[in-house]
């Protein structure tokens, strides 16, 4: 078998991946939350957090990949779905046609936090891309490499 | 009304728990019972002719309003179904005491019921097309009741594919009428006097739901094939209510057509033939069963033809015989199930002797059957015989039709008491499985005699339909050419079932005949020739092979866009005056890495050169100010280019596999692709036929939307639904990369 992708070993790439780990996921929330004004968005931070982990997957295997996401991907993917949906209710509560976005402005510690739906909606696309990406690569990674 | 229909549901939902508790399903027949109980005092009312119309609101932007009327017709209609729901309930509550999936069979029956009870109180013709429907699925679930057995389930797909196949044309039918009438309530609709190509295909397409639903020629084939179902399901579905949905139909629509010659031609034509072939057919039959089916054939087709004809006498004869067949009918399937029960077989031929109840009480239906003096049946045949005065052909139908009846009926007793066999010993059936027997076949002899109480109802079902003149409903009519017919019929008929054992030789000789060139063959025909086809296209279009599906596609798309768009538009116009030099280095740089990409030998480097290629498409997004468009470019470039090196690793070095042939073929789909793509970009750029809806996303974004970043409020708020839509489908595309993985490795 050709050795190709089994975990690297450069010491470079695995005490950057550490590092990078958790600024790419707290950029991809970043991206989440302030995307509703400013580039970014459910999507592009789901893709953030996809890729970090993909990163670590290449880097340190699919069995350590596991260990550090803790919950199956296809949960991600489920979670993401199930915000999706709940996002589309409330709006029928107020008798508004489906899926109407719900705003809610919070007057806290001097600032106003807005609440939404839609962020609830957002949350979901987030998920959904984190678990549709992860799916695939846990997938293939393990059937094509083997799970080290 | 809305109770009416609402109770049944209930009651589908109630009675699987209820059997699951170990309780008696006979209870279950208190639902029905209600039912009945709410109509019953409505009568009243129907006979001053007043229609009880309510309207609620359900989907308005198609028309479709929960709108229920309550009409002489339909009040009888429901009281048919409730009272003889109730007497199916207690039998089968018995019939099926000890059957495992007794909760599934009381729920769809109930489903049914609810369906049914729908059907005929629904004004809106759209409304009763959806409960149209309904009844064919739960008379499908009801006909594969016994799943286990071939024949159960492929005659319940047979009734399904008839019935449902009907349901699409009267879909069709009903929009063209409803457009035709400018409305959709029958209630509202108005006789059409002028004829034209429109009402025509109109009337051809209702009448197709009407026939498939009530089994007229050419598609009587199913209902006997339906008695694959459990006796108490033939009983309610198969004789009393569901086949009549499409009599009931053409009985409320009669008012509207009546005037046009391809309604009346049509509707009495099949009729009549349908009437005498099923009257051939249940003489020529011997399971029980199915000689009951082939006499509701018949009468199925009588009431189509009495439709048909549209006269005074009609109208009283199709009102009197649909009460006197729904009456007689049940009660003789469910007698059926008894004889079967006491005989251990429906076969006429050997058939044991029965005990005397059963055959006193057979003998009655049979009576109301034959048509005989003092029964209903009889003042109903009268009545036809008149309507067909002046029309050899009919009338000659009608007396044959008549004769052969006469002899089924006469052997359904005859048969019994010649009976050599030993009779087998009685058990005696419960009372739940004679109440419905007894009770339906005295009213249906007894109404004969006392025509009065149901006098007032037929007027008002008659004048409802087309009548005019009020006919007095008696036995005795004087001396006529009818009352002859009616005599010589029964002299003849019990004379034919004399000789009923001797043409049973007769009766399997002619029965090649059917198998052969019946409308049966036709059905086995489309459907062989459908599996065929959709055999053959999935061989030739579906083989299996990536690359083939994707030539395709895009060869497909190709060819409609671009021969669209030379027809429509013409060629567009191109300019390169508004080109920047950095915009046509990057271009460059794509074209370069899109040649490498073609020309290379090693897969990396082909992937890597269309990651190139992702990557400048993400600067041109960012070079026209879209930056969110930008990073999810690179992003998705990004995992695109990792998810191919995982995938990619594991195959070996790139090989010519393809023929010369089938790269040149790769080749000019692609480059035809690329030539459409380009022509199209150009076209949308000369051409703006609307206004851009931009505009309204960059000025409503913040007002309505809360958020500055367009883009993401289109996504997450604008069209959040699209969104929706497509997070399910990347679930799905996961969950498919993910099964298709893990089923190989299974495998390995």
């Amino acid at each position: 078998m050709k050795q190709g992708f089994a975990p690297s070993s450069g010491l470079i790439m695995r005490t950057a991946t550490v590092v990078i780990l958790p600024l790419q996921l707290l950029f991809s929330v970043f991206l989440l939350l302030r995307g509703h004004n400013e580039p970014g968005g459910g999507f592009i931070g789901g893709l953030v957090a996809a890729g970090a982990f993909s990163l670590y997957l290449i880097v340190f295997g699919a069995k350590a990949s596991r260990r550090l996401l803790k919950v199956d991907p296809k949960d991600i993917l489920a979670w993401g779905l199930i915000f999706g949906l709940i996002a589309t209710l409330p709006a029928l509560l107020f008798g508004q046609s489906f899926f109407t976005a719900q705003w809610l402005s919070l007057d806290l510690f001097g600032t106003t936090i807005k609440l939404s739906t839609v962020l609830v909606f957002d949350i979901g696309v987030y998920l959904a891309v984190i678990g549709t990406i992860t799916t695939m690569f846990f997938a293939l990674s393990e059937r094509l490499i083997g799970s080290q | 009304m809305l109770l009416s229909i609402a109770l049944p549901f209930i009651a589908a939902v109630v009675a699987p728990l209820w059997i699951k508790k170990g309780w008696h399903g006979s209870w279950l027949a208190l639902f029905p019972l209600l039912i009945f109980c709410l109509t019953a005092p409505a009568l009243a009312d129907v006979l001053r002719g007043n229609e009880r119309i309510i309207q609620y609101s359900w989907v308005p932007s198609i028309g479709l309003n929960l709108a229920l009327h309550l009409d002489a017709l339909s009040w009888l209609m429901l009281s048919l179904i409730s009272g003889i729901g109730t007497a199916i309930v207690l039998y089968a509550s018995k019939y099926l005491e000890n059957h495992p999936d007794l909760g599934r069979f009381f729920l769809w029956l109930f489903v049914f019921m609810g369906a049914m009870v729908g059907l005929v109180l629904a004004d809106n013709i759209l409304l009763l097309f959806v409960f149209w429907e309904l009844t064919s699925i739960a008379s499908y679930m009801l006909i594969g009741f016994n799943h286990e057995s071939a024949k159960a389930r492929a005659s319940a797909l047979q009734g399904l594919l008839v019935t449902v196949g009907g349901g699409l044309a009267l879909l069709a039918g009903m929009i063209m009428l409803g457009y035709q009438q400018g409305t959709f309530l029958l209630s509202e609709m108005s006789l059409i006097a002028e004829s034209s190509n429109w009402i025509t295909a109109a009337i051809v397409l209702v009448l197709l739901g009407c026939f498939t639903k009530s089994a007229q020629f050419p598609f009587q084939f199913w209902l006997p094939n339906a008695m694959a179902a459990p006796t108490p399901v033939s009983a309610y579905l198969h004789s009393a209510t569901m086949v009549k949905a499409g009599v009931f139909l053409m009985a409320q629509l009669a008012p509207v057509f009546a005037e046009q010659i391809v309604w009346t031609t049509l509707v009495t034509g099949a009729g009549a033939i349908t009437m005498l072939l099923g009257a051939w057919l249940a003489f020529l039959a011997v399971d029980l069963k199915k000689i009951l089916a082939y006499t509701t054939v018949t009468a199925l087709g009588m009431l189509t033809m009495l439709i048909g004809i549209g006269s005074d006498y009609a109208n009283y004869a199709f009102a009197t015989f649909l009460i006197a067949h729904a009456l007689y009918k049940a009660s003789l399937f469910m007698l059926a199930g008894i004889i079967e029960h006491q005989s251990h077989t429906r076969n006429l031929r050997r058939v044991r002797p029965l005990p005397r109840s059963t055959l006193v009480v057979t003998g009655m239906a049979a009576w109301s059957l034959a048509g005989i003096v003092p029964a209903l049946g009889f003042i109903a045949k009268e009545l036809t015989l008149k309507a067909n005065t002046g029309d050899w052909l009919l009338t000659a139908m009608v007396f044959l039709t008549a004769v052969l009846t006469i002899a089924v009926a006469a052997s359904l007793v005859w048969q019994p008491l010649r009976s050599k066999s030993p009779a087998l010993p009685v058990h005696g059936e419960p009372w739940q499985q004679w109440v419905g027997p007894i009770v339906f076949s005295t009213l249906a002899l007894l109404l004969g005699v006392f025509a009065w109480v149901v006098q007032p109802l037929a007027d008002q079902i008659a004048s409802q339909m087309t009548g005019a003149k009020v006919i007095e409903l008696s036995l005795w009519y004087g001396f006529s050419q009818a009352l002859a017919l009616s005599g010589a019929s029964i002299v003849l008929g019990i004379l034919l079932a004399s000789v009923w054992q001797k043409t049973r030789v007769l009766a399997t000789r002619l029965r090649w005949l059917s198998r052969r060139f019946g409308s049966e063959k036709l059905y086995e025909l489309t459907l062989a020739g459908n599996l065929s086809f959709a055999d053959w296209q999935t061989r030739v279009l579906q083989n299996g092979y990536l690359g083939r599906y994707l030539v395709l596609i895009i060869a497909i798309t190709t060819i409609a866009i671009l021969s669209t768009l030379l027809v429509q538009y013409g060629w567009p116009g191109m300019s390169f005056d508004a080109l920047e030099s950095y915009e046509v280095g990057m271009l460059f740089v794509m074209l370069t890495a899109t040649l490498y990409a073609i020309a290379s030998k090693q897969r990396f480097a082909a992937i890597i050169a269309l990651g190139a290629v992702g990557f400048v498409v993400a600067l041109i997004f960012i070079h026209f100010s879209a930056p969110d468009l930008g990073i999810t470019q690179v992003l998705v470039e990004t995992l695109t280019v990792l998810l191919l090196v995982l995938v990619l690793i594991k195959l070996p070095g790139l090989k010519h596999y393809s023929t010369r042939l089938q790269r040149f073929v790769d080749a000019t789909v692609a480059a035809g692709f690329g030539f459409m793509m380009t022509l199209l970009v150009l076209a949308a750029q000369e051409n703006r036929w609307a206004e851009s809806i931009s505009h309204y996303f960059v000025e409503q974004s913040y007002p309505l939307g809360q958020g500055r970043n367009i883009v993401n409020v289109i996504l997450v708020d604008f069209r959040a639904l699209d969104t929706l839509g497509e997070i399910f489908v990347l679930a799905l595309a996961a969950l498919g990369v993910y099964s298709m993985i893990r089923l190989r490795r299974s495998r390995l």
